[in-house]
């Protein structure tokens, strides 16, 4: 059994600096177990995975309808020469699919967080965004994290419309930043059309 | 071809590969300031995880952090000031010393100047939770874990000449908790 009681003790009377200091030093910090790391950076990467699950991750607005596809294309983005555009910060992608929309991916790699970004898309005559088919121009507000994202356009193109262009623009903090992107002709024997009403 | 595709396309690792490897060497000492702060090991690992999880979506920014170190603890620490300090009156568990959980293995044993210094640490913990807050931030900064009067000033983001005298201040008041007729020993009946 052990007593507390109070003592005089020579030593600390006259403590320096240093030897404070010394004693500060050794104050013990339990190192943490050797899967530390492992385990931290594991639960950090998996919560940004469960993050970007959410829609809101490509800039989508609400009931933005193609969020697995877009991920879905990243290959054919790379793969179909669609770095030789002329964009200044994107690529772009078309899928030969049928019935279904054009999808046009739009790539921004951005060095830093935008917070309240505002996303534009303005289209031509003759096309129309699923899900958005009265509406020529759209407009919202998100947060793009720093590094590659990607906003997927399903785009659906008049019968018989060939050419125009989808202006694509975002404004932070006074700055702004456009790309046209020229909607090409349907591939033979694909391609989505629409019949407007 | 512009910056912004070469940048991206030619970049071969991803974001969470970058963001691993740069915060990787500094993760046991943003554990060891996050115990220091939260006198709790699972506290310390959940400050820690806290603030990366906020930093990973920045890669970019931590990129271009010319000493990463520093800048890290002192994210770190605003984020303890956020939930801790200004959850609590105090962030310090009285209830907790060195006489149990996660230090008390570390303690050595009852030899002569072991048990000295280890009455000393004893003294100096209580001590450290009756300074102010901003105080004890620094001894733990600058005198604990070594680091410049300039960085613990970028850290806390106050003057240099700030940190100088509250340390002054701060050791004064620890080296008298330590005089004669206030250091308390522990003896064997």
């Amino acid at each position: 059994m052990r007593s507390r009681h109070t003592v005089n003790h020579p030593a600390p009377a006259q403590l320096a600096d240093n030897e404070l200091i010394g004693v500060l030093r050794d104050m013990p910090v339990p190192q943490p177990d050797a899967g530390y790391e492992r385990r931290v950076l594991r639960a950090v990467l998996d919560s940004q995975q469960a993050r970007n699950k959410r829609p809101a991750w490509f800039f989508q607005p609400t009931r933005w309808p193609v969020a697995a596809a877009a991920i879905m294309l990243l290959t054919l983005v790379f793969s179909q020469g669609a770095l030789r555009e002329r964009s200044p910060m994107a690529g772009q992608a078309w899928a030969p699919v049928g019935q279904t929309p054009h999808t046009v991916h739009v790539v921004l790699d951005s060095p830093r967080q935008l917070r309240g970004a505002i996303i534009r898309v303005t289209l031509p005559a003759g096309a129309v965004l699923e899900g958005y088919r009265d509406v020529d121009t759209l407009q919202w507000q998100a947060d793009i994290p720093a590094g590659g994202n990607r906003l997927s356009l399903p785009l659906l193109v008049q019968e018989g419309i060939s050419g125009g262009t989808v202006q694509v623009e975002i404004e932070h903090g006074g700055a702004r930043k456009a790309l046209e992107i020229s909607i090409p002709s349907p591939p033979d024997g694909g391609g989505a059309s629409i019949t407007k009403t | 071809m512009n910056t912004w595709l070469t940048r991206f396309f030619h970049a071969p690792r991803s974001p969470e590969d970058r963001f691993v490897s740069l915060v990787s060497p500094h993760l046991r000492r943003m554990y060891r300031m996050a115990y220091r702060w939260t006198l709790n090991a699972h506290e310390a690992e959940d400050l820690v995880q806290d603030v990366l999880v906020r930093l990973l979506p920045r890669t970019a920014e931590l990129e271009s952090v010319e000493r990463l170190g520093p800048w890290l603890v002192r994210v770190l620490y605003r984020r303890f000031v956020d939930l801790y300090r200004r959850r609590c009156a105090s962030p310090i568990d009285p209830s907790q010393s060195l006489d149990d959980t996660d230090q008390e293995s570390r303690l050595p044993g009852d030899g002569g100047e072991d048990l000295r210094r280890t009455e000393m640490q004893r003294a100096l913990q209580r001590a450290l939770q009756e300074l102010d807050d901003e105080w004890r931030d620094i001894v733990l900064l600058h005198d604990m874990e070594g680091y410049t009067t300039i960085e613990v000033a970028d850290i806390m983001d106050i003057s240099v000449g700030t940190v100088k005298s509250r340390l002054h201040r701060a050791r004064a008041k620890l080296k008298k908790s330590l005089s004669p007729g206030t250091l308390q020993i522990s003896e064997a009946c």
